[in-house]
């Protein structure tokens, strides 16, 4: 297991070293930050100064050291719009989006999870037609558009929920539906082709041959197999939600991350960019790493190999 | 022959599976009838598709959701297993009938230990746990020859060899001492020299504990060293039943004499080929109204391609269904 994990440690790091890479790159790429900063007017010798003064005449090597030494103590630079520090910004909005994201993902995995078991132990039933009628329906809708719905009928027509914000539990509602029905309808499907695949198994066959109940060879058995797959998604379910959270934030006017990052994105905001970026990616990158080992710890065959 | 002889009683057994699109039926076991004594092993042999594994699921009632029976009886100890409740014959199942799968390889979850599958039908049956279990775990794990079993109960089926995992399955299977094993194809995934140690395994397990096995292959060698009666099977229907020695040494049947010419000889040199029977076995949703193996037989009358033979008795306990046997 120790071999495992250090195994996946190093390829999490050398990934975050090629993320800081790509934002460096695409920062540079996108033009030169000295002409925004300055008045249209400014001559070539105020822009040779703000240049050396930002360390933008150094080589590239320089620079992208500097980078990473500044990112590492979590100094992206200080926000063009709100003058203060970009990290700090990202990582007072960051809260608020795990939120909506992890209440997402609790909702699909367990909702996937039962509607593909059920889906799977009644193969070709009403019920099994209706998940993949559902799936396919839920993988095709857009989620802006979805959130509008949303909010048409449960909020504007019937009253039951608010239309926007994030002052409490009931806000929670519409946005985690919205966010959670493409990982539902993708977490369904991978489950029922494991649980049908599992449940055809030889040795489902020998459990069945030693007598036990149809319950727990389901529930002990199947189940623990057919989440292997499930699991090897679920790192890019979570990839999913956090990279979505920003339509359904604009949608839901949720005070989070993605609602930032749209914002910033409009006003050119790079150092907020950078920062959302990085910091996301970081992020995901550790939620990758514990989905590997979560790998390891249900299969042996992962843990020994 | 006192009925209480007889361990297994199968009268009639249609089982059916029902095609993709709910029209075609296949008749996969297509009236099948015999007896099994106490402590008697018997073989059932045939191709792949003769019926062989379905009759030995049915008996199990472990059909996949397509299959069917639709028309028979089978009697254990006297009782019809077709009319149980699933919970009875859950009750039944690893605990008076019991069964080896063709591939070890695949017959444990790779999830869980070998030790935690062993236990289950301990547990469920028996009630077993703690130290009582834990001793009639290595005591099974011991009488199938496997070193270190304590070792080896913490392991998982990856860690272990085919042969080594064949054992331990049959360990499972006989771990709640059964009346009945059902051996499917139980050589056929192993490497030859792990084959014979196999056999001579099952051999000692069943004179050990007074075994009724039934054996399904497809392999005559197998058959001779573990059986006292085969029943070939073809399409779905037994074609020729008897003592093992007599069919090896008498076999009536045209399909049965084909099969048997078609075992390689290791000794017979300089034969270029293998001998095969020409044709291939019949679809099972479309079968000829006559023989079925009339279309590969090389003796075939007019007869044979109209009507199914009736079965003929050859000698005591020695049947054949085909009318070249008939007036002989």
């Amino acid at each position: 297991m120790a071999r495992y994990f250090f195994s996946r440690l190093r390829l999490a790091v050398i990934t975050i070293l090629g993320v800081s890479l790509i934002v460096f790159v695409t920062s540079r790429m996108s033009g030169d930050v000295t002409l925004l900063l300055l008045p249209q007017d400014a001559s070539e010798a105020d822009i040779k100064a703000m240049q050396h003064e930002l360390g933008l005449d150094a080589p590239y090597y320089v620079q992208y050291y500097k980078f990473l030494a500044n990112v590492a103590h979590g100094d992206f630079g200080e926000s063009l719009r709100y003058r203060e520090p970009a990290f700090g910004l990202i990582m007072s909005r960051l809260p608020k989006t795990l939120e909506l994201a992890f209440a997402s993902f609790i909702l699909s995995t367990v909702v996937g999870l039962l509607m593909g078991i059920i889906a799977a132990r009644m193969r070709s039933s009403w019920i099994d037609y209706f998940a993949r009628i559902f799936s396919i329906t839920a993988q095709s809708m857009p989620s802006f558009w979805v959130g509008i719905m949303l909010i048409l009928v449960f909020a504007v027509q019937l009253h039951w929920l608010p239309t926007s914000g994030a002052q409490g539990i009931a806000y929670f509602v519409l946005p985690v539906v919205t966010l959670a029905l493409v990982p539902i309808a993708s977490t369904l499907r991978i489950t029922r082709s494991a649980m049908i695949e599992t449940l055809d198994a030889d040795y489902v066959k020998f459990l069945r041959v030693k007598g036990l109940s149809e319950q727990f060879i389901v529930w002990k058995h199947a189940l623990r197999n057919a989440l292997v797959p499930v699991i090897a998604i679920s790192g890019l379910t979570l990839g999913f939600l956090i990279g979505g959270t920003v339509i359904v934030e604009s949608v839901f006017a949720w005070p989070g991350l993605g609602n930032l990052m749209v914002e910033s994105i409009f006003t050119r905001d790079y150092p907020v960019i950078q920062a959302g970026v990085g910091v996301t990616s970081v992020f995901l990158i550790l939620l990758n790493l514990a989905v590997d080992l979560l790998f390891g710890v249900i299969d042996p065959r992962v843990r020994f190999g | 022959m006192a009925s209480s002889d007889i361990l297994l009683q199968v009268k009639d057994l249609k089982t059916h599976i029902a095609g993709r699109d709910g029209q075609r039926v296949v008749k996969a076991v297509d009236g099948v009838s015999f007896d099994l004594k106490r402590g008697e092993t018997l073989g059932i042999i045939g191709e792949s598709g003769s019926g062989k594994s379905m009759t030995a699921l049915s008996i199990m009632r472990i059909l996949p959701s397509a299959a069917k029976v639709v028309s028979g009886e089978i009697l254990f100890n006297g009782e019809n297993l077709l009319t149980k409740s699933e919970g009875e014959m859950r009750r039944l199942r690893g605990e008076k009938i019991s069964m080896i799968l063709q591939d070890p390889m695949v017959s444990l979850d790779p999830l869980f230990t070998v030790g935690s599958q062993l236990a289950e039908p301990l547990r469920v049956h028996r009630g077993l746990g703690g130290t009582a279990l834990k001793e009639r775990m290595t005591e099974l794990m011991s009488s199938v020859s496997i070193p270190s079993p304590e070792l080896r109960l913490k392991q998982y089926p990856h860690q272990m060899s085919g042969g080594m995992l064949q054992r331990i399955v049959g360990a499972i299977a006989i771990s709640c001492d059964p009346q009945l094993l059902i051996a499917d194809e139980p050589t056929t995934a192993l490497d030859p020299t792990v084959q014979a140690q196999f056999l001579d395994l099952l051999e000692s397990l069943r004179d050990a504990k007074h075994l009724s096995v039934i054996v399904v292959t497809h392999d005559f060698g197998v058959a001779a060293r573990l059986c006292d009666r085969v029943m070939v099977m073809y399409a779905g229907r037994i074609v020729e039943m008897g003592p093992i020695r007599e069919i090896f040494d008498q076999p009536r049947h045209p399909y049965t004499k084909a099969l048997l010419a078609s075992i390689p000889d290791a000794t017979e040199r300089g034969t270029r080929h293998l001998r095969s029977i020409e044709g291939a076995p019949p679809d099972l949703g479309a079968l000829p109204p006559g023989c079925p193996f009339a279309p590969r037989c090389d003796s075939v009358t007019e007869r044979c391609r109209r009507e199914y033979p009736a079965q003929f008795q050859i000698a005591a306990g020695h049947v054949a269904n085909c009318w070249q046997v008939m007036g002989q």
